[in-house]
């Protein structure tokens, strides 16, 4: 995927989790803020790969975001 | 892309052959052993570096008697003419023709980097083009036999979606990461739950009464501690009656204010009953006054009927004087003694009437009469009862402060007093005084332990709610890229669906049909005519055109490089399906560069006019 794509599938992907936090109810609490959090997460992982990128760097990423 | 030539250098069963392409259709026509699939093996591994068998080592393509074999391909991009060439290996190189001289404009043999730069160049991927342009031998049937998990992994590889299920993983670590770390929250919680709810509050402030009281009854003498005994007793005492007294008086003020708003009903019943003074008297002047006119009325009756009689006898003399008497002056005697008769009865209704009120209000006032009484009780026993609260209250504040003067602490209730007038030895004082100073220190030394875990558990608790929410984030970020997934396939596969039952269409096979490539990952769900039919139970041929079409339908949406070749498509094929073929091969090469290989004499009569590579074994030599 080239950049554009990669665009392509945040924008889904964003559209994606909005749609889940209006439909279940457990997400409800979700707040814009955390929201754009797990996105910049996804887009991080999807730019950088597996190879490197820890599950402790996407806990800590949406973790200090919320924080702020 | 259009592939204009294959250049082979101990190459399989080649020493140094180069094959022309055409445009349009490439028909590879020879016996079996004559090198056809060799081609096909060149142009594929030319273009991925694996052979297109899987499972088969590049090095084992290579001429048997040379150490490495070289494959090449020439191709044109957009009037861009490339000429690549590959060795067993793997060195690999591309060069680019400008002014008729070839340029080598890449030349690596580390296999990452050389297929990112022609997947970058020219969108070559071993997948995408084992899927949606090549045809192998045996290829259709191996691909129906492959697991769902496999098929789903092509899946995701071909429509480059798998680069999400890496994110997926790392979510799903992540939030495995979450759990843990939630869990181990959650235990040092329970932990401090059990230790921190417990405070010595209570115990620490009994404690510290005691241990004064201990201190003070050690300091004084032992009168002293009687006296005071008898203090507190009397303290007690006095307080017990006072509530007696204050409770007495709640219930006697009940339905008043307070004791004004009783004084000032008292007051108004008083002024109402002197209002009524003499209404006795007036009483008895009335009813005398009523017998009276009663009397008198009776007593002008009898007179009217006595006159009305002698006017009726017509004698006309009077019974008392005799004498004759006319009737007219009779009957005047007897009008003004009736008009007087009725003055009086007129009198003697009111008279009534006024002593009905009086005996009405005289009755009214023995009411008030008794209800003042029962305030008067009442107001005396109040004021009696002020008086008595208010000389309790004096007691109470001077035993108070007395107590106070000697310190002694009055609102803990404590038996120590008793105690301390039953034990007076100084020393065993001393030694209570020690053990309790002992026992003090030891819950104070608890209590700031316990004051220490629960501002922990504090933190803890804060730190829970935010993992907890994390966790949540990572639930919620996982769950959003299966849903991306789904929705990337649909949107991918949805217009392949379409290209596919087009092509089938087209091609007549299946009658009115609906195709589904997502439920079973690639393998197409069929519904033909409103029934569905699984694709193993479709007979070979069927099977052949629909996997073509599939793979025609993919090489569109994903972007064909913009040539197919097919390794003998027509094998066990009947004549009829064979025609079917060659006209399928036809309507495809309209768009698309077709490569076919065949020993088939009926194809090679079919595609008459296709630009032909005889193939025979001489041509290994």
């Amino acid at each position: 995927m080239d950049t554009v794509l990669d665009d392509e599938t945040r924008e889904i992907y964003k559209a994606e989790i909005e749609a889940l936090i209006q439909h279940e109810d457990k997400y409800i609490t979700v707040s814009p803020d955390e929201l754009d959090a797990i996105v910049e997460a996804f887009d991080f992982t999807l730019k950088n790969g597996r190879e490197k990128v820890r599950a402790q760097m996407l806990y800590d990423l949406i973790q200090t975001k919320k924080e702020k | 892309m259009q592939l204009e030539r294959i250049r082979l250098k101990s190459f399989g069963c080649f020493q140094q052959q180069d094959f022309e392409l055409s445009d349009g259709i490439n028909l590879i026509f020879g016996p079996n052993f004559s090198g056809k699939s060799t081609l096909v093996n060149a142009i594929f591994f030319t273009l991925t570096g694996k052979p297109i068998v899987p499972r088969v080592d590049a090095a084992s393509i290579k001429n048997a008697k040379a150490y490495s074999g070289t494959a090449g391909l020439q191709f044109k991009v957009s009037d861009e003419r490339y000429l690549l060439f590959r060795g067993t290996h793997k060195r690999f190189q591309l060069r680019q023709e400008k002014n008729d001289v070839w340029n080598i404009i890449f030349d690596d043999n580390r296999i990452t980097v050389v297929e990112a730069t022609l997947k970058q160049r020219f969108g070559f991927s071993y997948n995408k083009l084992a899927l949606t342009t090549f045809l192998r031998e045996g290829e259709i049937f191996e691909f129906l036999a492959r697991q769902p998990a496999t098929r789903r992994d092509i899946l995701y590889a071909l429509l480059g979606i798998d680069r999400l299920i890496e994110v997926r993983e790392r979510f799903i670590d992540a939030r495995r990461l979450a759990k843990r770390e939630r869990g181990r929250i959650q235990s040092h919680q329970s932990s401090l739950r059990v230790t921190a709810q417990n405070s010595n509050k209570i115990e620490i402030e009994k404690s510290e009464a005691k241990l004064k009281e201990l201190d003070m009854a050690f300091s004084m003498e032992t009168g002293d501690a009687e006296l005071i005994a008898e203090w507190r007793n009397s303290r007690k005492q006095a307080q017990e009656q006072l509530d007696l007294l204050t409770q007495e008086q709640t219930e006697l003020i009940s339905g008043f204010n307070n004791i004004t708003h009783l004084r000032e009903m008292i007051g108004t019943i008083e002024s109402a009953i002197k209002e009524s003074i003499g209404l006795e008297v007036e009483r008895e002047e009335l009813i005398k006054k009523v017998g009276s006119l009663d009397t008198q009325v009776n007593a002008l009756t009898n007179v009217c009927n006595t006159l009305r009689n002698l006017m009726e006898n017509d004698d006309g003399h009077c019974p008392t004087c005799l004498q004759k008497v006319e009737n007219e002056v009779i009957q005047k005697i007897v009008d003004e003694k009736e008009t007087e008769r009725s003055q009086l009865t007129e009198e003697l209704e009111i008279d009534k009437k006024t002593l009905s009120e009086k005996s009405n209000n005289l009755e009214s006032r023995h009411q008030l009469d008794q209800r003042l009484n029962t305030l008067q009780t009442r107001l005396t026993r109040l004021e009696q009862l002020d008086r008595e609260i208010k000389k309790t209250q004096e007691q109470l504040d001077n035993i108070t402060k007395r107590l106070n003067e000697r310190g002694v602490q009055l609102d803990v209730e404590s038996d120590t007093s008793n105690e301390i007038v039953n034990n007076l030895d100084k020393t065993q004082l001393k030694s209570q005084i020690d053990r309790e100073r002992q026992k003090l220190e030891r819950l104070k030394r608890e209590d700031a332990v316990q004051k220490d875990r629960f501002n922990r558990l504090q933190e803890v608790n804060a730190e829970a709610e935010q993992v907890e929410k994390t966790t949540l984030c990572l639930e919620l970020a996982c769950a959003g890229v299966e849903k991306t997934i789904d929705t990337l396939q649909r949107q991918i596969l949805k217009p392949v669906e379409l290209e596919l039952q087009r092509w089938l269409s087209e091609m007549e096979l299946f009658g009115k049909s609906q195709i589904d490539l997502q439920r079973q990952h690639l393998l197409p769900s069929l519904n033909i005519d409103g029934v569905d039919r699984s694709v193993m139970l479709l007979s070979g041929s069927e099977k052949m055109f629909l996997y073509l079409c599939f793979k025609i339908a993919l090489a569109k949406v994903l972007g064909n490089t913009g040539f197919f070749v097919f390794d003998d498509p027509t094998l066990h094929l009947d004549g009829e399906r064979k025609s079917l073929m060659v006209d399928f091969i036809r309507q495809l090469s309209q768009e698309y560069q077709v490569i076919v290989t065949s020993y088939d004499e009926q194809v090679r009569e079919g595609l008459d006019g296709a630009h032909l590579i005889e193939m025979n074994r001489e041509m290994h030599k």
